[in-house]
């Protein structure tokens, strides 16, 4: 895609940990939508655009089905620097959004099947729009499949919201500004140089020809800081050239704000840390012992080759009885296991359905290093002649036995990477790299010198071959957007890569 | 087919008025209303505030011929109410474009800041924007100038679109599909004639034209801003991408990828199945104008952006007022959202450089996708020097941080859409030409790689430091390319990596380009600010030599 030429801002890594809270709920349906819960974000727009695409298709066979989703989204943003106060906010922003989308699909002499998807102007009719799409779609030919029908048990009730944000999206900005300024206010030895808060809440609400109806609701908070040592420490602020920037996503409020001090406070030992740093040793036997962020990152690549999709359009993918490790393994290296796990409550990849709407499914994806499961979609499904099977959802990873201190005295060198300026993974090659932003080296587990620079890389297959996992567990979220696509982890919380890593540097 | 002209190849007629897409008779209304909304959120308070009120409109329709083949047609239209007062932006957001709804949200926003400013005292000057008058006493680029009437004042629409010989008003899907088609087919010919292992060529074709208002106390300003893009992706059984793009500020006439660019990609993609791997280390690198172009807006484009200034959070504010020097004579960078001409990117004929070794260069008569004539807060294009022979310019500003830092205003208050919050952003950032051919830097290197093909970079503003990616190594051996391809040390892209002061005094050599004000080829791209908020950026440069880059 035209965003992997692009040029990438600083890294993002946050952890947090989820609280579900009894009255958050989503409200899945397979049937007409019939409470206060489900009248329609937009209005009569989205109606209309019903109106329109069924009245084309009773007049016109070759429209085979359509999808109508509309959406309504608020956001608050704030934009701050710290002060005596804590927090002074210098951009403070309302947004509301709605939108109504058609995905339309028409059928061809040829037996192929079209699909055309437009966003429909509020500011125009909406019978030549509707129009429009299925001329437009009748000229994209695509095999033909069936379109899903709404499926035969209801969706399972999953939590992907926090109903006081979508009730009060004020009062939760309010909670987060006075606990994020009152924790800046008190911070010692450090600067806040910015922050930024977001609260986001989404509803939509899709409805097919065939009768399947997703209503989802989903809500997510943002805090972003950035932070270096204070003037009257050995490195003047003018002088200072590292800082510390994290951020921290939740679905709820309850959540962050539980997070917060921890988060903060974690960002205060890591400035308070830096100092004179080194170039990494330039090596092609490195071990690094790298984050649950950078891992999911790695993991998930790996589960793009089992998306039967791959499969279809002959890109490199994985088959269940593949062994993901190569090379040959080291004493005491675990193999990989991995779930998908939908109905984990508020966590970011949570959903009661997958797009097409089947029912999302729980399910096992990699056993000690053998894929068991593909993700198969209804249109996959049907273009491979295989079973569906609703498979998706946030990553689970079993932890290892030693800790992460452990792991680092385990092995006579190790860098532990903090954080890397742009990891790239590529899901075709199943390699990475980056430039390390900040690192720790060390010997034996003890520290012996920051790392700053030099560009590590890896094979994927190669690095999981004699991989360690720490003991300790950590959950965390990455909220989808128009960067990254989302994430929800549960996993160890570091990861040692002993194989397959290599570093240019020193 | 149509292909890129020179800008002297352009009609008159044209050039004049047919080629330049005017401002849309469906906008009008919501235009019309604008000063109405401005003046209810500042009429009275002009001595406290500073507002004014901006509309942008998004239409895309785009075609990926691949295995599997889709179709999108989308149009994103929102308004954003800006209230600027004592240091602090205000804004209300929203695509609900009724009028009493929005009269509604500017009589709210008007209240709340009120309400904010008035237990707070403040000495500071409220900001007053220039006249149009003074905006042309303080320099306008061509481009400008020729389409401002000869007298205007705040109540005039003045509008500004880029020269287009394809229409943007006729693309359609069938254009688009046929031409992602076509092109795919001969991709999958070229594979096939090779007898060769593509898994599949997916290429997409797409026109976005978009169309922004600005009105403040002083302007009412439109432009529209059509960018077409095609993107050819060739990828192995092995998993290895070639590629090749072609777009930029236009229409659909300068989305064309001839064959040398589709076979490239086809070719590239099947050879570095069987490439080698780098061995990881220091190399002497010469860099293409993409790779050159993410090194640019590294090196010192993030730390000269205004706002990362302000938060203490570049490295670059210390440098300036101490007159550190950053680089060699040769490391000037400019950042320029004003291109609507280019120098060609000196692509080679055919697998040689040429019997000279010279390149193949002309002038492009469209800008890039980082292009535009105003900024999202209505300032006006100009070329901004960051960096000017190794010596630190003043940093590129949106309106709050040129306040907060008493610095010059720039071009460069832009944000990912109306959703999201104003950063001071790049637009086009480029090194400047030199007087070398890329033969006589070649002839240079005894052992290095060529790096033509970007793949992503980063900055540290704080840290100095950057890396630039490149997709793979071109070797070149006793001042000759070998021919022979080179992954990175794990079988992916390849990293260079470098403290940017280091990088910057490593410049040995640049190739020269044929353009009248000497701007260099500027490719289609784009940037996320710490990871998020996307938006378009042209990046670009000569062919640039350096005495050696960590590779990795």
């Amino acid at each position: 895609m035209v965003g992997e030429r692009l040029t990438r801002g600083l890294i993002l890594r946050f952890l947090i940990s989820m609280m579900a809270g009894t009255d958050m709920k989503i409200s899945p349906r397979s049937a007409e939508p019939s409470s206060e819960s489900s009248k329609a974000p937009t209005g009569d727009l989205a109606k209309k655009v019903m109106e329109e695409v069924r009245l084309a298709m009773s007049e016109n066979a070759s429209v085979r089905g359509w999808q109508v989703t509309e959406s309504e989204a608020r956001s608050l943003q704030g934009l701050y620097l710290a002060d005596a106060t804590g927090l002074s906010c210098y951009q403070r922003r309302h947004v509301e959004d709605q939108s109504v989308s058609l995905l339309v699909y028409v059928a061809s002499e040829d037996g192929s099947l079209g699909q055309g998807q437009r966003e429909i102007d509020p500011m125009i009719a909406v019978a030549p729009q509707v129009e429009s799409a299925i001329r437009s779609a009748g000229l994209i030919r695509n095999p033909f499949f069936e379109l899903p029908r709404p499926p035969a048990v209801p969706y399972p009730e999953v939590v992907t919201s926090d109903e006081s944000i979508e009730r009060d999206m004020e009062g939760a900005m309010l909670q987060i500004e006075e606990r994020a300024g009152q924790i800046v206010r008190d911070l010692h030895g450090v600067n806040v140089n910015s922050a930024e808060i977001y609260v986001n809440a989404r509803r939509s609400l899709t409805t097919t020809s065939t009768g399947i109806v997703m209503d989802r609701r989903e809500t997510d908070l943002y805090f972003e800081a950035a932070m270096e040592k204070t003037a009257g420490n050995a490195i003047s602020v003018e002088a200072n050239t590292q800082e510390v920037h994290r951020d921290l996503r939740a679905v709820t409020c309850e959540g962050l704000l539980a997070e917060l001090p921890a988060f903060v406070q974690q960002m205060r030992e890591e400035t308070l840390a830096l100092g004179g740093t080194i170039l990494p040793p330039t090596t092609e036997k490195a071990m690094l012992l790298v984050d649950a962020g950078a891992f999911s990152d790695l993991v998930r690549a790996v589960l793009d080759q089992m998306d039967a999709a791959t499969e279809y359009n002959r890109l490199p993918h994985l088959l269940p009885g593949a062994e993901i490790a190569r090379g040959e393994a080291l004493p005491d290296s675990e193999p990989l296991t991995v779930d998908l796990d939908p109905l984990l409550p508020a966590m970011a990849l949570s959903t009661p359905f997958t797009r097409e709407g089947l029912v999302a499914q729980q399910g096992r994806m990699i056993e000690s290093g053998v894929v068991r499961n593909q993700t198969i979609s209804h249109r996959m499904g049907s273009y491979l002649a295989k079973s569906p099977n609703g498979l998706t959802g946030n990553m689970v990873i079993p932890c290892g036995p030693l800790t992460k201190e452990e792991l680092l005295a385990s092995v006579d060198e190790c860098i532990e990477v903090l954080s890397f300026s742009s990891l790239l993974v590529n899901s075709r090659s199943l390699t990475w790299s980056s430039e390390i932003k900040l690192g720790r080296l060390y010997r034996r587990g003890k520290l012996v010198a920051l790392v700053k620079g030099g560009v590590a890389s890896g094979d994927i297959r190669e690095n999981l071959t004699s991989a360690r996992y720490a003991a300790h567990r950590r959950e965390f979220n990455k909220i989808g957007d128009s960067w990254h696509g989302g994430e929800g982890y549960l996993g160890p919380e570091a990861v040692l890569l002993r194989t397959g890593v290599r570093i240019a540097g020193a | 087919m149509q292909t890129a002209k020179n800008v002297s190849s352009v009609p008159e007629h044209q050039r004049e008025s047919g080629g330049r897409p005017p401002f849309p008779d469906r906008l009008k209304p919501l235009r019309l209303l604008m000063p109405e909304l401005l003046a209810l959120l500042e009429s009275g308070l002009e001595d406290q505030l500073y507002a004014f009120v901006w509309l942008e409109e998004s239409r895309s329709l785009s075609v990926t011929a691949a295995r599997v083949e889709s179709l999108t047609d989308s149009v994103d239209r929102g308004m954003v109410m800006r209230i600027f007062a004592r240091g602090g932006n205000f804004e209300e957001a929203t695509n609900i474009l009724d009028p009493d709804h929005l009269r509604r949200l500017a009589r709210g926003l008007r209240e709340r800041v009120v309400s904010a400013l008035s237990g707070m005292t403040s000495t500071d000057p409220v900001y007053r924007p220039l006249s149009i008058e003074e905006e042309i006493r303080r320099g306008l680029p061509g481009e400008v100038m020729a389409q401002m009437p000869a007298a205007s004042d705040s109540s005039t629409w003045l509008h500004f679109a880029p020269v287009c010989l394809a229409d943007p008003d006729r693309t359609d899907h069938a254009i688009l599909g046929d031409r992602a088609r076509e092109y795919r087919g001969r991709m999958m010919s070229i594979s096939a004639v090779q007898n060769a292992a593509l898994a599949d060529a997916r290429v997409f074709v797409r026109q976005t034209v978009k169309t922004q208002v600005f009105v403040d106390r002083t302007r009412n300003l439109s432009q529209i801003l059509p960018v077409s893009l095609a993107y050819a992706m060739a990828i192995s059984s092995g998993g290895h991408m070639g590629r090749s793009i072609r777009g930029g500020l236009g229409g659909l006439d300068i989305a064309v990828l001839d064959d040398a660019a589709l076979l490239e990609a086809t070719e590239t993609c099947l050879r570095l199945d069987q490439a080698e791997r780098l061995k990881p280390g220091r190399y002497r690198i010469i860099t293409g104008p993409d790779v050159t172009g993410v090194i640019a807006h590294e090196a010192f484009g993030h730390t000269q952006e205004g706002d990362t200034c302000a938060k203490g959070r570049s490295i670059a504010t210390g440098l300036r007022s101490s007159g550190h020097v950053v680089g060699n004579a040769s490391a000037t960078i400019h950042n320029n959202a004003a291109i609507f001409s280019m120098g060609a990117d000196g692509e080679r004929a055919g697998n040689g450089m040429g019997e000279t070794g010279t390149m193949r260069s002309s002038v492009l008569s469209y800008g890039t996708n980082g292009s535009y004539f105003f900024d999202h807060e209505g300032e006006f294009a100009r070329l901004h020097s960051l960096i000017d022979g190794g010596l630190l310019n003043r940093p590129m500003t949106d309106l709050w941080s040129s306040v907060r830092l008493g610095e010059i205003r720039t071009a460069n208050g832009k944000r990912e859409s109306w959703r999201r919050p104003i950063m001071t952003r790049q637009t086009n950032t480029y090194f400047t030409p030199g007087d070398s051919t890329l033969h006589e830097l070649i002839v240079r290197v005894k052992h290095g790689y060529l790096a033509r093909h970007a793949h992503g970079g980063m900055e540290d503003p704080k840290g100095g430091s950057l890396t630039a990616g490149t997709e793979y190594l071109e070797e070149i051996e006793n001042g000759r390319l070998t021919g022979r391809l080179f992954l990175g040390p794990s079988g992916g892209h390849v990293e260079l990596s470098d403290p940017v002061f280091d990088m910057l005094a490593r410049i040995e050599g640049k190739t020269s380009v044929e353009h009248p004000e000497g701007i260099p080829a500027n490719k289609y791209g784009g940037c996320g600010k710490y990871h998020k908020e996307l938006v378009e950026a042209g990046s670009g440069g000569p062919y640039i030599l350096w005495e050696s880059i960590n590779c990795g």
